[in-house]
């Protein structure tokens, strides 16, 4: 019950918001941030009640459509916990975002933000395969609206990639889907649901099991996640829709968007068709090394891509894209160590790229522009936004201490045992990381004062309040980062144990 | 009296309504038209009550049925609000066209 | 009592830092971080020296769990042993003094207060580095010290060269980082430790006694190492630390003289378990090139600072000479002895540079005139060298400056191994000895090969030292103007300099020459070879030094613990002889130095016109940063720029060009049907009902009347049809 409340509260917000006249804004605003603070305050909630056992929490099953056996089946483990404290807590500081930057249309704006965050929250609960497909779905047209009409000058080119590009992921996600259902018995004892599936996936001499169709639909499914984590070659939407969204749409997009697709690979691929997952990262051959390999190019080509860069929003765009990397190679590992680090980059990721996208939106609401080199000198300027900056870039190149370091760390450790050489490799992804943010903090903010700035007002307090508690969080789960590996310690052993168990006997 | 002679009366208001209601370039004059057809169905209600229906005994009582004459009451109420209602269209179109003449106001036309 | 004075000498350091960046954030600053940070310093100093009385030796792990994952855990915690307390007291002794320094040095800077704060966050990282007893810890506080190193160089960034030197300082000493990294992934699972603790049961030096696979072993120390040449800047990844002077001075003294370089040479030091012979040797190479080629560097500078900082990589080349030997307490002494002079010989730069401060301040005005803004990567090194650092700008300061002078005197006397009473001589000497005796004992002619680079580098310090001496204090004023405007300084600067050079005196050589109190760890992986001892070789061994046939004779043959005994004289033998040679390459050196810079008997000009091609390569420092620009930079820029536009053109242009095929070729087509066939028939259907209602509407005639009459005539009608019916 209390998860169906934070899933539909948003929900009740937009209609809420809808009922509002068109000209209070400022109450429009009110309402919104007061609609994703209840969402906030029982995420923590959950994550405060949350026992860390493997079994899932606050379960709720009402049949929905009986024909087809689909079940508004919801419910949280440690994995998806996290994942929906994550999602919570980007909603109100994307409106706080928000708050003086958006300016036609507040209304559908919050409104389409709200059913946004209804959308994402039900997609980390979703124990439906058909439930977990809507609730993607979902997502998706909020997201086109919030960049087509509120985004920069390529805005209509970009929210038709990125619609377009998802929606083929989900087409071939659609097509696996359904092959799950025919497959999971005979008609009339066909199901969607997620615990059930994954149980006869497991089962030896059930359709669901056999290797070659359990690597096939992986395939599909993976396809699916993969443009939206996204995965080498199908990223290219990312760049685009980030630079043209407006400030908080990319916060929520490179926060909880690009998790969606990571999170399904966990609860989907791993852990229901662990005989596919294991013929792409056993570490045999060709197809064995194939997801590692997948994880390391997307390290050194976006890191790489990143160098190149010279818009702000870009970089980091292409920064997110190598941070991805490290959470296919951690996952890939399939081991506690690597699937651990994965999960913890994740959430990571989520808290450092929402700060940086903050922080070029900050930027760029001051002097309208995201070239890098248009700027010089701003620390002298502007010390406690250069601070920030410091702190942001300093978690995201994997500064020990920080939160990023412990996720990139227990990839990397957990990937090392299987891909040794592709490991090694990646490892030039950090000292490129390094490189490419340490260059932008000296062309943004070292050197001469451009003269043109010197009127650029200092980070204000809004500001500041969007990016403290993401600083803190920064801080804090890189000195304790057993504070969320002890929410998701349980789920991720079954899941290795699980996983196991399975070595692709093809 | 016998049936008959309500029903030639009620017959004349009946013509002389349709009369007023076809010929008249007045909208007043053709609710008044109305207001005739209308009791004159009125008429005929309780006359038909009152004549046809034959009379009943009830646990030893004569009892004559007056359904008609309630139904000519309903349709006396009926005709007073549709009278106001009318009186207010016609003002609103004496506003809107500046006369009440119906053959003027015809932008329903095809 | 460990646990709360550890805890102490952490947290008082970062409060100063966190007071600093809290406040910081409601844009205040605390009135005095100076004092703040000073005090935060001295406290975390009371405490060490306690720990020093009071501990050890009492070796004892202290741990809490860190991370824990299914069946492994990551544990941080403190070890501490005499090493690491007097790793903690040079640390927190040099921290103060610098501390102290910089209150007259950093006066009037507009951003004051952060730097005490950086200075504070720094040596937290650098304690936190020193205490920690697992690798996880090290490399946390090794990544932490890098960042604080970052923040310091560029403390003045509106300077290009300090923006450019701390960014090249973080990537460079990272390129090692992360070989270390990979070191401690193959020491975790290639050699299957599990376990990044050091010490205790299941720790990583007692897994190591057991392990055989030497190879894996060899590759993991050495990519460990890797970590070390970054950080204290060993050749081939030396290059920042000369750059690294653009920080502020006392920054230079704290950080890229006494303590964070150093910490390269404790982590190979704390890892002495691991190495293998080949291993070994290997760092015993890289710390002796390292000597030689910074040294050789150092002779052609003008910058008072980069002779300095070239004179500090050269020492610790030394160090890791020391180690890679097999001279664990030799390294850790001179490491120690070093930190003291050092530290010394740049906050008296410092002081010089200083006294030249009104110049200096005019100077910053003319470079924000000249400079333009270069926001490559890749950068000019252009070594313009800023008036106030230039030596030859200087001379004759010694009236102006006495205090500065004779401190600055003594550690030169300490650095160049004059013999004993400075500290600097017995800890050379330690090295030197320890090398050489590894030579003798094992019979090995690559220690015979680094013994003579030792000896050489030992000579060129004694002779680049004294040039700075002689250019900087002796002789006449080469610049009027600023040599009118210098001026001794004030006490809280002078007053550090000469407690350092009280510590350039051998003060705590007892500790080291305890061999109860510093044990150098076992090292299971190396034996003397099997060819050692061999009496035909000893022979050739002793005689080459000069022994006599009778005495190398008694050193043959015997039981292992005879042999021992013999090793152990072997090495006491190679001390003395080591004593005599570098007494007399030191005194050489001077007296060059003395002959070229004070008596002028010599030319240095015509000397390197004469050696044209090796001064070039001395004053061009070997190309190393012609070839990592020129080279490296220049090509992973190219890479990156070849990837975005891949990027852009490649698989954007696919995605694109599917969409526009999708649109053009199967969308038009689709379209073209759809357009004529489908949509024509619902077109003719609308127009046909379109058609139809343009008649029919004729009907309506709008007038109410007409409408009753049709309605009346059509009763009628239906009246009459029933009737007919």
């Amino acid at each position: 019950m209390l998860l169906s409340l934070m899933i539909f509260v948003p929900l009740l917000g937009m209609i809420v918001v809808l009922l509002l006249p068109r000209d209070s804004e400022e109450l429009i605003k009110r309402v919104t941030l007061g609609f994703t603070l209840i969402p906030l305050i029982l995420a923590v909630y959950l994550f405060i009640d949350y026992k860390s056992t493997p079994d899932t929490q606050y379960a709720v099953s009402v049949p929905w459509i009986d024909a087809f056996n689909i079940n508004y089946h919801i419910g949280i483990d440690g994995l998806s916990v996290t994942l929906m404290l994550l999602t919570a807590l980007l909603g109100p500081i994307c409106v706080l975002a928000s708050w003086r930057n958006i300016e036609k249309g507040i209304k559908a704006y919050m409104a389409l933000f709200l059913l946004l965050e209804t959308g994402m929250l039900g997609f980390f609960a979703a124990l439906d395969l058909f439930l977990f497909f809507v609730f993607f779905e979902l997502t998706l047209l909020p997201m086109y609206f919030l960049i087509g009409v509120w985004g920069g000058p390529r805005r209509e080119y970009a929210a038709i990639k990125f619609f377009l590009y998802t929606l083929f992921g989900s087409v071939l996600m659609l097509v696996a889907l359904i092959a799950v259902y025919l497959s999971s018995g005979i008609p009339g004892e066909r199901t969607f649901d997620i615990p059930t599936l994954i149980t006869l996936a497991g089962t030896p001499g059930h359709a669901l099991a056999d290797p070659t169709f359990q690597i096939w639909v992986f395939l599909g499914f993976f396809i699916g996640f993969a443009v939206k984590v996204p995965i080498f070659p199908f990223h290219t939407w990312l760049p685009d829709a980030h630079v043209e969204a407006p400030t908080a749409i990319s916060v929520i997009l490179a926060g909880v968007l690009l998790k969606m697709g990571t999170y399904g690979l966990v609860r989907i691929n791993m852990a229901m068709f662990p005989e596919g997952m294991a013929f792409f990262s056993n570490g045999i051959g060709f197809w064995g090394n194939s997801l590692a390999l997948l994880g390391f190019v997307n390290i050194v080509y976006g890191s790489f891509c990143a160098l190149a860069q010279t818009d702000f929003k870009k970089l980091v765009a292409y920064s997110s894209i190598g941070h991805m990397g490290f959470v296919i190679l951690g996952l890939a590992a399939r081991n506690t160590m690597g699937v651990s680090g994965a999960i913890l980059q994740m959430f990571n990721h989520g808290v450092i790229s929402a700060m940086l996208f903050l922080l070029v939106g900050v930027l760029y609401d001051r002097a309208h522009h995201r070239e890098i080199n248009g700027f010089g000198g701003l620390a002298g300027k502007m010390p406690i936004y250069a601070g920030f900056t410091t702190l942001a870039f300093m978690a995201s190149l994997g500064l020990p201490g920080l939160s990023g370091f412990v996720g990139e760390a227990l990839s990397l450790l957990g990937a090392f045992d299987t891909f040794k050489v592709l490991t090694i490799l990646s490892t030039i992804g950090i000292v490129v990381g390094a490189a490419y943010f340490l260059w932008t903090l000296q062309r943004v903010f070292l050197g001469k004062l451009n003269p043109k700035y010197e009127e650029l007002p200092e980070i204000n307090k809004r500001e500041i309040l969007t990016l403290v508690p993401l600083g803190i969080l920064t801080i804090v789960l890189g000195i304790w980062p057993n504070f969320a590996l002890d929410m998701f310690r349980e789920s991720v052993d079954e899941l290795v144990t699980l996983m196991n168990t399975f070595q692709a006997g093809l | 009296m016998s049936l008959q002679h309500y029903l030639v009366i009620s017959s004349i208001l009946f013509t002389l309504g349709i009369f007023a209601v076809l010929t008249r370039r007045n909208a007043i004059s053709i609710l008044m038209g109305i207001e005739l057809i209308l009791n004159s169905c009125n008429l005929n209600f309780a006359a038909f009550s009152r004549f046809v229906i034959p009379l009943e005994e009830v646990e030893g009582k004569i009892i004559q049925n007056i359904d008609g004459q309630i139904i000519a009451i309903f349709g006396i109420v009926l005709a007073a609000a549709e009278a106001a209602v009318f009186l207010a269209i016609i003002l609103a179109i004496y506003r809107e066209f500046g006369s009440i003449r119906p053959d003027e106001v015809d932008t329903l036309k095809g | 009592m460990v646990v709360p004075l550890i805890s102490i000498i952490l947290l008082a350091p970062l409060a100063a830092f966190t007071i600093f960046a809290l406040l910081g954030l409601a844009k205040r600053s605390f009135p005095r971080q100076d004092l703040l940070s000073t005090a935060a310093m001295l406290v975390a100093l009371g405490c060490s020296l306690y720990l020093l009385k009071e501990v050890v030796p009492k070796p004892d792990p202290h741990t809490v769990d860190w991370i824990s994952l299914g069946n492994i855990t990551f544990s941080m915690g403190f070890y501490l042993d005499s090493v690491t307390v007097i790793m903690l007291i040079v640390v927190t002794l040099v921290s103060s003094l610098v501390h102290i320094f910089s209150i007259g040095y950093m006066h009037g800077d507009p951003r004051y207060p952060r730097f005490f704060a950086y200075l504070s966050l720094f040596s937290f990282s650098m304690l936190f580095l020193v205490v920690s007893d697992n690798l996880l810890g090290i490399y946390i506080g090794w990544e932490l010290v890098g960042l604080c190193s970052y923040l310091l160089i560029g403390f003045w960034f509106e300077k290009d060269s300090a923006a450019n030197a701390c960014k090249k300082a973080f990537l460079t000493t990272r390129v090692g980082d992360v070989g270390m990294f990979i070191g401690m992934m193959i020491l975790f699972w290639q050699l299957d430790f599990k376990t990044f603790s050091l010490y205790g049961e299941g720790g990583i030096f007692s897994a190591v006694a057991t392990t055989d696979d030497k190879l894996w072993l060899s590759i993991a120390g050495i990519l460990i190492f890797c970590g070390a040449i970054g950080k204290s800047a060993q050749v081939p990844l030396h290059t920042w630390l000369p750059d690294a002077m653009e920080g502020p001075t006392p920054v230079s003294a704290l950080i890229h003289a006494a303590t964070m370089v150093a910490a390269g040479v404790y982590l190979t030091a704390r890892m002495f378990p691991i190495l293998t012979p080949s291993s070994s040797l290997v760092i015993a190479y890289i710390g002796g090139i390292t000597a030689i080629v910074a040294a050789t560097i150092a002779i052609v500078r003008f910058d008072i600072k980069r002779v300095l900082a070239y004179s500090t990589i050269s020492q610790l080349g030394y160090m890791m000479l020391a180690i890679g030997a097999g001279s664990y307490v030799a390294g850790l002494f001179h490491l120690t002895t070093h930190a003291f002079f050092k530290a010394l010989l740049f906050l008296g730069s410092g002081s010089v540079i200083h006294a030249f401060h009104a110049m200096h301040a005019h100077h910053d005005d003319d470079h924000a005139d000249n400079a333009e803004h270069d926001h490559s990567l890749v950068h000019e090194h252009g070594s313009e060298i800023p008036p106030d650092q230039d030596m030859r700008n200087m001379g004759g300061l010694r009236r102006k400056m006495p205090i500065t002078f004779i401190t600055m005197l003594i550690a030169t006397l300490s650095i160049s191994g004059v013999p004993f009473i400075f500290s600097g001589f017995w800890s050379k000497d330690k090295i030197l000895g320890g090398v050489l005796g590894r030579a003798m004992e094992w019979n090995s002619i690559h220690h015979y090969v680094l013994f003579g680079i030792a000896l050489c580098a030992a000579g060129i310090t004694a002779f680049y030292m004294f040039r700075l001496i002689f250019m900087t204090f002796f002789g006449e004023p080469r610049n009027q103007e600023m040599h009118n405007m210098a001026h001794e300084s004030p006490w809280v600067m002078t007053v550090p300099l000469i407690v350092l050079a009280a510590l350039s005196f051998p003060v705590v050589n007892h500790l080291w020459f305890n061999k109860d109190y510093v044990k150098p760890p076992p090292q299971p992986h190396i034996q003397a070879p099997q060819h050692a001892y061999v009496p035909s070789d000893t022979k050739i061994g002793f005689t080459l030094f000069g022994l006599s046939e009778a005495e190398a004779a008694d050193e043959e043959g015997g039981t292992d613990t005879e042999q021992s005994d013999k090793a152990h004289h072997a090495h006491e033998v190679a001390h003395n002889i080591a004593m005599v040679l570098s007494i007399i390459v030191a005194g050489l050196g001077i007296l060059l130095s003395w002959l070229f810079y004070h008596r002028r008997r010599f030319s240095a000009e015509a000397v390197a016109t004469t050696f044209r091609p090796v001064y070039n390569l001395f004053w061009n420092k070997y190309y190393f940063d012609e070839f990592y620009d020129g080279v490296l930079v220049t090509l992973t820029v190219w890479k990156a720029r070849l990837f975005a536009k891949f990027d852009l053109s490649i698989i954007d242009g696919i995605v694109n060009g599917v969409a526009t095929i999708t649109q053009k070729i199967f969308a038009a087509s689709i379209g073209f049907f759809d357009n004529r066939v489908v949509d024509g028939i619902v077109n003719r259907v609308a127009e046909v009902t379109w058609a139809a209602g343009g008649r029919i509407r004729r009907i309506q005639t709008g007038a109410i009347q007409t409408y009753l009459f049709v309605v009346l005539g059509g009763i009628v009608l239906i009246i009459l049809i029933f009737r007919a019916l």
